[in-house]
């Protein structure tokens, strides 16, 4: 019984991990930031339930992390994180936010609207692939889901599932054939919250 | 007690070091331009101004560049406008508070936040020369031929994590805000520029409005 269930397990762990391929750079699935060594500026909006808050975020891709800033319109830095491969680390935040919970789902979020995972060059998974379109799952800390536009290489929208019903979905516009997204658009379905940004520099 | 006395000696020399490399030195006789600054406060019933801010971060090459509008008129009303690379205005009016960002627009009752009510006190103080009187700082003037600087060292904890310090350089003819510095911990640092001061010209409380 035991013998079958270890071979039960390992058969399961093999067909679970076939398919994935570390991402290199001739994989054909890019994240924007690669592209953008020297930062990028977005003007941002946030909405959580009747509330907007809004400000800058400015992300610059590291060498093995991504920096990430909150400024006020006004000029300071109200929040500062550095987003690695398998955590988040705090630089700098308002003691009053540093909550476990607030903290995970921002984690994640960041992590889905950055394209952490394929930044980081994890590893893909090519679910599907028709008329110009290719759908990708990014494993490791992240499990998303991209969405590509083979003809352009622009990955037009993503999404990740959390517990139960949750998902949260990213949109990603472009002007024309511009690697880096005008505009992205992070929305949860299950909570009252949206973040839109919006590309300054 | 020694070690202590040691640490503010390095510090004051150090000081002292950084002000002469800017250029600025103590000023011996703070009371009195005290007093200067607060005679001017006293004579403005409104300012109006074109401002460029500068954002100096370390992570970046460039510096953010923004700029727009500030109008303010006695006793607390203040538009606070970017116009330029986004749309943004911040609108001061007794005790609410109304922010637009593009469509967007909340506004605040200050009056049910004591923090939203220290923010109000030092914008407005800091506009009207009032903050020299705000005990969340620790004040030092400086001078320079052709400017003061009045720095404010901030004493509120939950300040300190966002900014350190407040720089506020005055024209020494007119006691006109020529810039402000807005110095952060980790060494990020916000220079506004101030230009084309109006000062004591008519301005309708319409532009104040917080509908």
């Amino acid at each position: 019984m035991l013998r079958f269930l270890s071979i039960s397990v390992l058969v399961v762990l093999l067909t679970a991990c076939s398919g994935y391929r570390h991402l290199t750079s001739d994989a054909g699935l890019e994240s924007f930031l690669s592209r953008s060594p020297g930062g990028l500026v977005y003007k941002s909006g946030f909405n959580f339930k009747a509330y907007y808050f809004s400000g800058i975020m400015v992300i610059k891709p590291e060498e093995e992390s991504i920096r990430i800033q909150f400024l006020s319109e006004l000029g300071p830095t109200i929040m500062d994180f550095r987003l690695l491969k398998d955590k988040m680390e705090v630089i700098k935040m308002i003691e009053s936010l540093q909550k476990k919970v607030f903290m995970a789902q921002m984690e994640y979020d960041l992590r889905l609207l950055l394209q952490a995972g394929i930044y980081h060059q994890g590893k893909a998974k090519l679910m599907k692939s028709e008329r110009g379109n290719a759908k990708y799952k990014i494993k490791g800390r992240d499990n998303n889901i991209f969405f590509v536009n083979q003809t352009s290489g622009q990955i037009e929208r993503g999404f990740r599932r959390g517990i139960g019903y949750e998902k949260v979905e990213v949109a990603y516009d472009y002007e024309g054939q511009n690697s880096v997204p005008h505009t992205m658009t992070l929305t949860h379905n299950m909570i009252d919250i949206k973040l839109r940004l919006s590309l300054l520099n | 007690m020694r070690k202590l006395s040691s640490t503010l000696m390095v510090l004051l020399i150090f000081g002292q070091l950084f002000a002469q490399s800017d250029q600025f030195s103590v000023v011996t006789y703070p009371d009195q331009l005290k007093r200067s600054l607060n005679q001017m406060s006293a004579a403005t019933s409104s300012i109006q101004a074109d401002f460029v801010q500068e954002k100096y971060m370390e992570i970046l090459s460039s510096k953010l560049i923004s700029q727009g509008t500030i109008t303010f008129k006695k006793p607390n009303m203040l538009r606070w406008e970017y116009m330029e690379p986004f749309s943004y205005v911040v609108i001061l009016n007794n005790n609410k508070m109304l922010i637009r960002d593009d469509k967007k627009t909340n506004t605040i009752d200050m009056a049910s936040s004591k923090t939203f009510q220290e923010i109000n006190q030092l914008i407005i103080g800091i506009i009207q020369g009032s903050v020299l009187d705000n005990p969340q700082f620790d004040i030092q003037y400086f001078e320079s031929p052709g400017n003061y600087k009045v720095k404010l060292n901030s004493t509120n904890k939950e300040m300190k994590a966002i900014i350190n310090s407040i720089e506020i350089i005055f024209d020494k003819r007119e006691f006109l805000v020529d810039r402000i510095k807005l110095l952060e911990p980790g060494g990020d640092f916000t220079n506004i520029f101030f230009k084309n001061r109006r000062l004591n010209q008519p301005v309708e409380d319409a532009a104040f409005s917080i509908h």
